[in-house]
Protein backbone atom coordinates (compact mmCIF):
# COMPACT_ATOMS: atom_id res chain seq x y z
CA UNK A 1 0.00 0.00 0.00
CA UNK A 2 2.90 2.59 0.72
CA UNK A 3 4.56 1.60 -2.24
CA UNK A 4 1.21 2.45 -4.51
CA UNK A 5 0.86 5.47 -2.59
CA UNK A 6 4.84 6.31 -3.18
CA UNK A 7 4.43 5.78 -6.54
CA UNK A 8 1.06 7.83 -6.72
CA UNK A 9 2.90 10.93 -4.96
CA UNK A 10 5.76 10.41 -7.17
CA UNK A 11 3.58 10.58 -10.68
CA UNK A 12 1.58 13.92 -8.86
CA UNK A 13 4.68 15.55 -8.52
CA UNK A 14 6.22 14.97 -11.82
CA UNK A 15 2.77 16.22 -13.29
CA UNK A 16 4.16 19.54 -14.09
CA UNK A 17 7.28 18.07 -15.46
CA UNK A 18 5.23 15.53 -17.52
CA UNK A 19 3.01 18.10 -18.81
CA UNK A 20 5.40 20.47 -20.29
CA UNK A 21 7.24 17.74 -21.78
CA UNK A 22 3.79 17.10 -24.29
CA UNK A 23 3.30 21.04 -24.26
CA UNK A 24 6.95 21.05 -25.85
CA UNK A 25 6.11 18.34 -28.42
CA UNK A 26 3.20 19.76 -29.61
CA UNK A 27 5.13 23.68 -29.67
CA UNK A 28 7.74 21.37 -32.18
CA UNK A 29 4.80 20.02 -34.39
CA UNK A 30 3.17 22.93 -34.50
CA UNK A 31 6.90 24.93 -35.53
CA UNK A 32 7.17 21.87 -37.69
CA UNK A 33 3.43 22.66 -39.80
CA UNK A 34 4.86 26.25 -39.89
CA UNK A 35 8.25 25.48 -41.02
CA UNK A 36 6.28 23.25 -43.84
CA UNK A 37 4.56 26.55 -45.53
CA UNK A 38 6.36 28.27 -48.58
CA UNK A 39 8.52 31.10 -46.82
CA UNK A 40 9.54 34.41 -48.78
CA UNK A 41 13.39 34.55 -49.83
CA UNK A 42 13.86 37.07 -47.14
CA UNK A 43 12.93 34.45 -44.36
CA UNK A 44 14.76 31.82 -46.22
CA UNK A 45 17.80 34.19 -45.65
CA UNK A 46 17.27 35.15 -42.55
CA UNK A 47 17.58 31.42 -41.35
CA UNK A 48 20.24 30.21 -43.50
CA UNK A 49 22.30 32.87 -42.00
CA UNK A 50 21.62 32.76 -38.27
CA UNK A 51 24.87 32.69 -36.90
CA UNK A 52 27.55 36.05 -37.20
CA UNK A 53 30.19 32.85 -38.36
CA UNK A 54 27.96 32.14 -41.73
CA UNK A 55 27.51 36.14 -42.13
CA UNK A 56 30.76 36.37 -42.53
CA UNK A 57 31.07 32.83 -44.91
CA UNK A 58 28.64 34.12 -46.78
CA UNK A 59 30.19 37.94 -47.65
CA UNK A 60 33.07 36.07 -49.02
CA UNK A 61 31.85 33.50 -50.54
CA UNK A 62 30.06 36.22 -52.56
CA UNK A 63 33.17 38.32 -52.98
CA UNK A 64 34.66 35.10 -54.69
CA UNK A 65 31.76 34.54 -56.69
CA UNK A 66 31.52 38.06 -58.15
CA UNK A 67 35.51 38.70 -58.80
CA UNK A 68 35.72 34.91 -60.64
CA UNK A 69 31.95 34.74 -61.96
CA UNK A 70 32.34 31.24 -60.76
CA UNK A 71 29.66 29.39 -59.00
CA UNK A 72 30.38 28.41 -55.41
CA UNK A 73 29.39 26.00 -52.73
CA UNK A 74 29.22 26.52 -49.10
CA UNK A 75 27.61 25.31 -45.88
CA UNK A 76 25.59 27.38 -43.94
CA UNK A 77 23.64 26.41 -41.03
CA UNK A 78 24.35 23.13 -41.70
CA UNK A 79 22.89 23.15 -45.44
CA UNK A 80 24.77 22.81 -48.86
CA UNK A 81 24.10 25.57 -50.97
CA UNK A 82 25.38 27.08 -54.39
CA UNK A 83 25.90 30.21 -55.06
CA UNK A 84 26.29 32.11 -58.22
CA UNK A 85 25.20 35.48 -60.34
CA UNK B 1 -20.55 53.67 -49.69
CA UNK B 2 -22.01 50.10 -48.01
CA UNK B 3 -21.71 49.03 -51.24
CA UNK B 4 -17.73 50.08 -52.06
CA UNK B 5 -16.49 48.41 -48.54
CA UNK B 6 -16.29 45.01 -50.40
CA UNK B 7 -14.08 46.23 -53.02
CA UNK B 8 -12.47 48.09 -50.24
CA UNK B 9 -11.78 44.97 -48.15
CA UNK B 10 -10.82 42.47 -50.83
CA UNK B 11 -8.00 45.15 -52.07
CA UNK B 12 -7.01 45.79 -48.39
CA UNK B 13 -6.37 41.87 -47.58
CA UNK B 14 -5.22 41.51 -51.45
CA UNK B 15 -2.52 43.67 -50.48
CA UNK B 16 -0.88 42.51 -47.66
CA UNK B 17 1.80 41.27 -46.56
CA UNK B 18 4.21 41.28 -49.51
CA UNK B 19 2.36 43.42 -51.95
CA UNK B 20 1.21 45.88 -49.02
CA UNK B 21 3.02 48.51 -51.44
CA UNK B 22 0.43 48.32 -54.00
CA UNK B 23 -2.67 49.25 -51.93
CA UNK B 24 -2.04 52.93 -52.32
CA UNK B 25 -0.53 52.91 -55.94
CA UNK B 26 -2.02 55.14 -58.42
CA UNK B 27 -4.48 58.61 -57.92
CA UNK B 28 -7.19 58.76 -55.98
CA UNK B 29 -9.41 58.38 -59.00
CA UNK B 30 -7.71 55.65 -60.06
CA UNK B 31 -8.22 53.75 -56.72
CA UNK B 32 -11.99 54.62 -56.48
CA UNK B 33 -12.71 53.26 -59.73
CA UNK B 34 -10.46 49.93 -58.78
CA UNK B 35 -12.98 49.97 -55.37
CA UNK B 36 -15.68 50.04 -57.42
CA UNK B 37 -14.87 47.42 -59.74
CA UNK B 38 -13.70 45.23 -56.93
CA UNK B 39 -16.91 46.02 -55.16
CA UNK B 40 -19.09 44.85 -57.81
CA UNK B 41 -17.35 41.48 -58.43
CA UNK B 42 -17.17 40.95 -55.07
CA UNK B 43 -21.19 41.09 -54.94
CA UNK B 44 -21.37 39.35 -57.93
CA UNK B 45 -19.17 35.93 -57.07
CA UNK B 46 -20.94 35.98 -53.51
CA UNK B 47 -24.23 35.57 -55.49
CA UNK B 48 -22.72 33.33 -57.91
CA UNK B 49 -21.57 31.75 -54.90
CA UNK B 50 -24.69 31.51 -53.28
CA UNK B 51 -26.65 30.26 -56.35
CA UNK B 52 -24.24 27.45 -56.87
CA UNK B 53 -24.87 25.94 -53.24
CA UNK B 54 -28.15 26.49 -53.52
CA UNK B 55 -28.30 24.75 -56.52
CA UNK B 56 -26.50 21.78 -55.13
CA UNK B 57 -27.72 21.46 -51.80
CA UNK B 58 -30.57 20.58 -50.59
CA UNK B 59 -30.65 23.20 -47.49
CA UNK B 60 -30.72 26.48 -49.09
CA UNK B 61 -29.19 29.82 -48.10
CA UNK B 62 -31.34 32.68 -47.58
CA UNK B 63 -30.90 36.09 -46.57
CA UNK B 64 -34.75 37.12 -46.70
CA UNK B 65 -33.64 40.25 -49.09
CA UNK B 66 -34.92 40.14 -52.54
CA UNK B 67 -34.46 43.02 -55.87
CA UNK B 68 -37.04 44.91 -54.64
CA UNK B 69 -35.37 45.46 -51.51
CA UNK B 70 -32.17 46.97 -52.68
CA UNK B 71 -34.05 48.59 -55.97
CA UNK B 72 -36.54 50.05 -53.37
CA UNK B 73 -33.12 50.82 -50.76
CA UNK B 74 -31.63 52.35 -54.00
CA UNK B 75 -34.70 54.86 -54.55
CA UNK B 76 -35.33 55.93 -50.90
CA UNK B 77 -31.50 57.04 -50.44
CA UNK B 78 -32.19 59.15 -53.95
CA UNK B 79 -35.23 60.71 -52.52
CA UNK B 80 -33.09 61.14 -49.11
CA UNK B 81 -35.89 58.70 -47.23
CA UNK B 82 -35.21 56.03 -44.77
CA UNK B 83 -35.39 52.73 -46.48
CA UNK B 84 -37.69 50.41 -45.79
CA UNK B 85 -35.37 48.00 -44.85
CA UNK B 86 -34.21 49.58 -42.13
CA UNK B 87 -38.42 49.89 -40.58
CA UNK B 88 -38.51 46.65 -38.15
CA UNK B 89 -35.69 45.48 -36.12
CA UNK B 90 -36.04 41.98 -37.89
CA UNK B 91 -34.97 43.80 -41.07
CA UNK B 92 -32.17 45.67 -39.84
CA UNK B 93 -30.55 42.29 -38.18
CA UNK B 94 -31.26 41.16 -41.45
CA UNK B 95 -29.34 43.69 -43.50
CA UNK B 96 -26.48 43.53 -41.12
CA UNK B 97 -25.89 40.00 -40.93
CA UNK B 98 -26.00 40.03 -45.10
CA UNK B 99 -23.34 43.01 -45.14
CA UNK B 100 -21.13 41.40 -42.54
CA UNK B 101 -21.23 38.08 -44.64
CA UNK B 102 -20.35 40.12 -47.71
CA UNK B 103 -17.72 41.59 -46.11
CA UNK B 104 -15.94 38.50 -44.09
CA UNK B 105 -16.31 37.09 -47.52
CA UNK B 106 -14.38 39.73 -49.19
CA UNK B 107 -11.42 39.46 -47.06
CA UNK B 108 -11.29 35.88 -47.64
CA UNK B 109 -11.55 36.37 -51.21
CA UNK B 110 -8.73 38.76 -51.20
CA UNK B 111 -6.24 36.95 -48.47
CA UNK B 112 -6.79 34.05 -50.01
CA UNK B 113 -5.86 35.07 -53.55
CA UNK B 114 -2.73 37.00 -52.02
CA UNK B 115 -1.45 33.97 -50.38
CA UNK B 116 -1.84 31.58 -53.48
CA UNK B 117 0.20 34.09 -55.89
CA UNK B 118 2.85 34.31 -52.79
CA UNK B 119 2.96 30.29 -52.92
CA UNK B 120 2.82 29.80 -56.45
CA UNK B 121 5.67 33.17 -56.77
CA UNK B 122 2.61 34.33 -59.23
CA UNK B 123 3.77 38.29 -58.69
CA UNK B 124 7.22 37.13 -60.06
CA UNK B 125 5.99 35.55 -62.79
CA UNK B 126 3.49 37.98 -64.48
CA UNK B 127 3.59 41.95 -64.76
CA UNK B 128 -0.54 42.05 -64.34
CA UNK B 129 0.94 42.12 -60.30
CA UNK B 130 3.66 44.27 -60.90
CA UNK B 131 3.72 47.50 -58.41
CA UNK B 132 2.80 50.96 -59.75
CA UNK B 133 6.91 52.07 -58.88
CA UNK B 134 9.37 50.36 -60.95
CA UNK B 135 11.67 50.89 -58.50
CA UNK B 136 9.74 48.01 -56.17
CA UNK B 137 10.88 45.63 -58.84
CA UNK B 138 14.90 45.93 -58.00
CA UNK B 139 14.39 44.71 -54.22
CA UNK B 140 13.79 41.41 -55.65
CA UNK B 141 15.00 39.09 -58.57
CA UNK B 142 12.40 38.16 -61.07
CA UNK B 143 12.09 37.05 -64.51
CA UNK B 144 11.87 41.02 -65.54
CA UNK B 145 15.13 42.25 -64.10
CA UNK B 146 17.10 39.32 -64.04
CA UNK B 147 17.34 37.35 -67.07
CA UNK B 148 18.90 33.74 -65.24
CA UNK B 149 16.17 34.00 -62.33
CA UNK B 150 15.06 30.44 -61.53
CA UNK B 151 11.96 29.88 -59.74
CA UNK B 152 13.23 27.06 -57.78
CA UNK B 153 15.97 29.02 -56.24
CA UNK B 154 16.20 32.16 -53.84
CA UNK B 155 17.94 35.51 -54.34
CA UNK B 156 19.75 37.72 -52.12
CA UNK B 157 19.86 41.17 -53.47
CA UNK B 158 23.15 43.03 -53.14
CA UNK B 159 23.28 46.52 -53.57
CA UNK B 160 26.94 49.03 -53.85
CA UNK B 161 26.12 52.29 -53.56
CA UNK B 162 28.79 55.15 -54.29
CA UNK B 163 28.08 58.89 -52.80
CA UNK B 164 29.10 61.96 -53.76
CA UNK B 165 31.39 61.99 -51.15
CA UNK B 166 33.56 58.97 -52.81
CA UNK B 167 32.10 56.38 -50.08
CA UNK B 168 31.50 53.05 -51.05
CA UNK B 169 28.74 50.69 -49.52
CA UNK B 170 27.62 47.44 -50.04
CA UNK B 171 24.59 45.25 -48.21
CA UNK B 172 21.63 43.44 -48.70
CA UNK B 173 18.99 45.70 -50.27
CA UNK B 174 16.39 46.13 -47.45
CA UNK B 175 13.61 48.80 -48.89
CA UNK B 176 13.80 52.00 -50.81
CA UNK B 177 11.82 54.27 -49.30
CA UNK B 178 9.89 57.38 -51.84
CA UNK B 179 8.26 60.91 -50.76
CA UNK B 180 4.95 61.48 -51.99
CA UNK B 181 5.54 62.02 -55.91
CA UNK B 182 7.04 58.43 -55.80
CA UNK B 183 11.14 59.86 -56.32
CA UNK B 184 13.81 57.99 -54.23
CA UNK B 185 14.38 59.37 -50.51
CA UNK B 186 16.19 57.02 -49.11
CA UNK B 187 18.07 53.76 -50.05
CA UNK B 188 17.74 50.88 -46.44
CA UNK B 189 20.49 48.50 -46.59
CA UNK B 190 20.95 45.33 -44.02
CA UNK B 191 24.45 43.79 -42.94
CA UNK B 192 26.17 47.09 -44.64
CA UNK B 193 29.56 47.20 -44.93
CA UNK B 194 31.95 50.78 -45.74
CA UNK B 195 34.91 50.12 -48.16
CA UNK B 196 38.17 51.57 -47.09
CA UNK B 197 40.94 51.86 -49.84
CA UNK B 198 44.79 52.27 -47.78
CA UNK B 199 47.62 52.84 -49.63
CA UNK B 200 50.63 50.32 -48.92
CA UNK B 201 53.38 53.37 -48.55
CA UNK B 202 51.81 55.90 -46.24
CA UNK B 203 49.44 53.76 -44.40
CA UNK B 204 51.45 50.87 -43.69
CA UNK B 205 51.06 50.36 -39.37
CA UNK B 206 47.09 50.71 -40.57
CA UNK B 207 47.12 47.61 -43.04
CA UNK B 208 49.66 45.63 -40.08
CA UNK B 209 46.44 46.04 -37.89
CA UNK B 210 44.25 45.51 -40.13
CA UNK B 211 45.48 42.08 -41.36
CA UNK B 212 46.23 41.07 -37.83
CA UNK B 213 42.40 41.49 -37.35
CA UNK B 214 41.62 39.72 -40.51
CA UNK B 215 43.94 36.74 -38.99
CA UNK B 216 42.50 36.69 -36.30
CA UNK B 217 39.30 36.36 -37.84
CA UNK B 218 37.61 39.55 -36.49
CA UNK B 219 33.54 39.28 -38.03
CA UNK B 220 33.65 42.83 -38.38
CA UNK B 221 36.49 43.33 -41.08
CA UNK B 222 36.68 41.69 -44.83
CA UNK B 223 39.75 41.90 -46.66
CA UNK B 224 38.52 42.89 -50.33
CA UNK B 225 41.42 43.34 -52.45
CA UNK B 226 45.12 43.62 -52.08
CA UNK B 227 47.17 45.70 -55.22
CA UNK B 228 50.80 46.79 -55.40
CA UNK B 229 49.98 49.72 -54.45
CA UNK B 230 46.35 49.64 -52.80
CA UNK B 231 44.95 47.56 -49.79
CA UNK B 232 41.14 47.62 -50.07
CA UNK B 233 39.01 46.04 -47.17
CA UNK B 234 35.93 46.47 -45.93
CA UNK B 235 34.27 47.11 -42.77
CA UNK B 236 30.93 46.13 -41.25
CA UNK B 237 28.50 49.13 -39.87
CA UNK B 238 27.03 48.90 -36.64
CA UNK B 239 23.31 47.97 -36.38
CA UNK B 240 21.07 46.81 -38.24
CA UNK B 241 19.95 48.88 -40.56
CA UNK B 242 21.65 51.61 -42.60
CA UNK B 243 19.99 54.15 -44.72
CA UNK B 244 21.60 57.07 -47.04
CA UNK B 245 19.68 59.30 -48.15
CA UNK B 246 18.79 60.65 -51.81
CA UNK B 247 20.99 63.66 -51.84
CA UNK B 248 24.11 61.35 -51.17
CA UNK B 249 23.60 59.18 -53.72
CA UNK B 250 26.01 59.25 -56.63
CA UNK B 251 25.26 55.91 -58.39
CA UNK B 252 23.85 52.19 -57.45
CA UNK B 253 24.98 48.85 -58.67
CA UNK B 254 22.23 46.25 -57.44
CA UNK B 255 23.27 42.31 -58.08
CA UNK B 256 21.32 38.99 -57.45
CA UNK B 257 23.29 36.42 -55.87
CA UNK B 258 21.47 33.27 -56.39
CA UNK B 259 21.40 30.49 -54.16
CA UNK B 260 20.62 27.32 -55.73
CA UNK B 261 20.40 24.03 -53.92
CA UNK B 262 18.23 25.19 -50.69
CA UNK B 263 15.48 23.63 -51.80
CA UNK B 264 16.23 19.80 -52.04
CA UNK B 265 14.33 17.84 -55.45
CA UNK B 266 10.40 18.22 -55.15
CA UNK B 267 10.72 19.81 -51.95
CA UNK B 268 9.15 23.06 -53.34
CA UNK B 269 6.47 21.66 -54.79
CA UNK B 270 5.56 19.41 -51.71
CA UNK B 271 5.13 23.10 -49.55
CA UNK B 272 3.87 24.52 -52.56
CA UNK B 273 1.10 21.77 -52.33
CA UNK B 274 1.06 21.64 -48.77
CA UNK B 275 1.00 25.68 -47.87
CA UNK B 276 -2.59 25.67 -50.59
CA UNK B 277 -3.90 22.32 -48.69
CA UNK B 278 -3.61 23.93 -45.44
CA UNK B 279 -4.72 27.36 -46.63
CA UNK B 280 -8.19 25.93 -48.10
CA UNK B 281 -8.82 23.47 -44.98
CA UNK B 282 -8.37 26.59 -42.40
CA UNK B 283 -10.48 29.25 -44.73
CA UNK B 284 -13.18 26.17 -45.06
CA UNK B 285 -12.59 26.00 -40.91
CA UNK B 286 -12.96 28.90 -40.00
CA UNK B 287 -16.16 29.76 -42.56
CA UNK B 288 -17.84 26.78 -41.01
CA UNK B 289 -17.56 28.14 -37.84
CA UNK B 290 -19.49 31.12 -38.67
CA UNK B 291 -21.63 29.68 -41.29
CA UNK B 292 -23.59 26.62 -40.98
CA UNK B 293 -23.01 24.43 -44.50
CA UNK B 294 -25.00 21.56 -43.17
CA UNK B 295 -21.81 19.00 -44.18
CA UNK B 296 -22.12 17.54 -41.08
CA UNK B 297 -24.85 17.51 -38.62
CA UNK B 298 -23.91 18.53 -34.82
CA UNK B 299 -25.90 18.51 -31.95
CA UNK B 300 -24.65 22.13 -31.07
CA UNK B 301 -22.55 25.15 -31.72
CA UNK B 302 -19.82 23.99 -29.70
CA UNK B 303 -19.83 20.61 -31.63
CA UNK B 304 -19.37 22.59 -34.42
CA UNK B 305 -16.61 25.37 -33.15
CA UNK B 306 -14.47 22.17 -31.64
CA UNK B 307 -15.03 20.48 -35.12
CA UNK B 308 -13.51 23.82 -36.73
CA UNK B 309 -11.05 24.55 -34.19
CA UNK B 310 -9.40 21.33 -34.52
CA UNK B 311 -9.27 20.19 -37.78
CA UNK B 312 -6.56 22.29 -39.37
CA UNK B 313 -4.17 21.18 -36.79
CA UNK B 314 -4.82 17.72 -37.27
CA UNK B 315 -4.57 17.81 -40.92
CA UNK B 316 -1.50 19.42 -40.45
CA UNK B 317 -0.23 16.95 -37.97
CA UNK B 318 -1.98 14.19 -40.52
CA UNK B 319 0.73 15.28 -43.16
CA UNK B 320 3.54 15.36 -40.67
CA UNK B 321 2.98 11.76 -39.74
CA UNK B 322 2.78 11.22 -43.48
CA UNK B 323 6.18 13.07 -44.44
CA UNK B 324 7.56 11.16 -41.40
CA UNK B 325 6.42 7.95 -42.58
CA UNK B 326 8.01 8.22 -46.48
CA UNK B 327 11.01 10.27 -45.55
CA UNK B 328 12.93 7.20 -46.44
CA UNK B 329 16.84 9.14 -46.95
CA UNK B 330 16.38 9.76 -42.65
CA UNK B 331 15.67 6.04 -42.08
CA UNK B 332 18.51 5.04 -44.35
CA UNK B 333 20.88 7.90 -42.17
CA UNK B 334 19.87 8.14 -39.08
CA UNK B 335 17.24 5.43 -38.14
CA UNK B 336 16.61 6.32 -34.46
CA UNK B 337 15.64 9.56 -35.63
CA UNK B 338 12.88 8.38 -38.49
CA UNK B 339 10.95 6.49 -35.59
CA UNK B 340 11.45 9.09 -33.03
CA UNK B 341 9.51 11.68 -35.76
CA UNK B 342 7.03 9.12 -36.34
CA UNK B 343 6.29 8.11 -32.89
CA UNK B 344 5.86 11.95 -32.02
CA UNK B 345 3.95 12.43 -34.76
CA UNK B 346 1.36 10.11 -33.64
CA UNK B 347 1.20 10.62 -30.11
CA UNK B 348 0.44 14.12 -31.11
CA UNK B 349 -2.13 12.95 -33.84
CA UNK B 350 -3.80 10.78 -31.57
CA UNK B 351 -4.10 13.70 -28.90
CA UNK B 352 -5.40 15.70 -31.41
CA UNK B 353 -7.99 12.94 -32.70
CA UNK B 354 -9.57 12.33 -29.13
CA UNK B 355 -11.87 15.73 -29.27
CA UNK B 356 -13.49 14.18 -32.19
CA UNK B 357 -15.26 11.43 -29.52
CA UNK B 358 -16.94 14.65 -28.60
CA UNK B 359 -17.52 16.39 -31.73
CA UNK B 360 -19.73 13.33 -33.18
CA UNK B 361 -20.96 12.49 -29.91
CA UNK B 362 -19.49 8.95 -29.57
CA UNK B 363 -18.58 9.31 -25.74
CA UNK B 364 -20.67 11.34 -22.97
CA UNK B 365 -18.72 14.60 -22.32
CA UNK B 366 -17.56 13.76 -19.03
CA UNK B 367 -15.34 10.83 -19.89
CA UNK B 368 -13.83 12.59 -22.84
CA UNK B 369 -12.11 14.65 -20.95
CA UNK B 370 -11.05 12.03 -18.48
CA UNK B 371 -9.79 10.16 -21.51
CA UNK B 372 -8.04 13.21 -22.83
CA UNK B 373 -6.21 13.90 -19.43
CA UNK B 374 -5.24 10.45 -18.72
CA UNK B 375 -3.60 10.05 -22.24
CA UNK B 376 -1.88 13.21 -21.59
CA UNK B 377 -0.78 11.66 -18.77
CA UNK B 378 0.86 8.80 -20.68
CA UNK B 379 2.35 10.57 -23.35
CA UNK B 380 3.97 12.56 -20.81
CA UNK B 381 5.13 9.27 -18.92
CA UNK B 382 6.26 8.09 -22.13
CA UNK B 383 8.07 10.40 -23.22
CA UNK B 384 9.70 12.06 -19.42
CA UNK B 385 11.00 8.52 -19.25
CA UNK B 386 12.84 8.64 -22.63
CA UNK B 387 14.21 11.57 -22.05
CA UNK B 388 15.15 10.87 -18.45
CA UNK B 389 16.71 7.31 -19.83
CA UNK B 390 18.56 9.53 -22.82
CA UNK B 391 19.90 11.37 -19.31
CA UNK B 392 21.59 8.76 -18.05
CA UNK B 393 22.72 7.17 -20.61
CA UNK B 394 24.72 10.79 -21.08
CA UNK B 395 25.27 10.66 -17.49
CA UNK B 396 26.98 6.82 -17.91
CA UNK B 397 28.81 8.16 -20.83
CA UNK B 398 30.49 11.22 -19.15
CA UNK B 399 31.24 8.80 -16.43
CA UNK B 400 32.79 6.29 -18.51
CA UNK B 401 34.64 9.12 -20.07
CA UNK B 402 35.93 10.66 -16.91
CA UNK B 403 37.18 7.11 -15.98
CA UNK B 404 39.05 6.59 -18.83
CA UNK B 405 40.41 9.99 -18.67
CA UNK B 406 41.74 9.05 -14.72
CA UNK B 407 43.16 5.75 -15.94
CA UNK B 408 45.43 7.58 -18.62
CA UNK B 409 46.06 10.17 -16.27
CA UNK B 410 47.02 7.15 -13.50
CA UNK B 411 49.17 5.91 -16.41
CA UNK B 412 51.35 8.53 -17.63
CA UNK B 413 51.81 9.00 -13.90
CA UNK B 414 53.29 5.36 -13.77
CA UNK B 415 54.93 6.72 -16.92
CA UNK B 416 56.70 9.85 -15.46
CA UNK B 417 57.24 7.78 -12.19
Amino acid sequence: MAKIIDILMNNLFDLPTKMFVVFKLIYNQVKTINDLMIKSDDENLEKLLERPEDKVKFQKAIDEVMKDSISKDITLNGKNITISI
Amino acid sequence: MVFLFPGILFRRSFFSGEFNKHFESGNAFERLLWNMLTSILMLVLFCFCIHLYNNSSTIKIEFGLKINDITDTFICIYENKLPSIFISETRITQTISILLIIYSFSVAIGYSANRIIFYLGLEKRFSVFKFQNSWNYLTNSNKQNNISHSFKDIYYTKVDIKTKTEELFTGKLHVISYDKESKIEAITLQEAYKFYRLTTKDDSRKIKEIRKAISDNDPHIILHSVSKNNFIYRKRIKGDLFTIFNNDLENISITYIKISNFYEKFQNSLKKIFSISFLIVSLVAISYSIWDFHLIEFQNYARRLTFCLISPLVFGIFILFFISVFNFKELKDEPKKYLNEIKDAFVILILFLIPYLYVFNIFPTKYISIILFVYFLICGSLLSNKKNNSQVQNKIDIEDISDKKDNSNKKEDQHVD
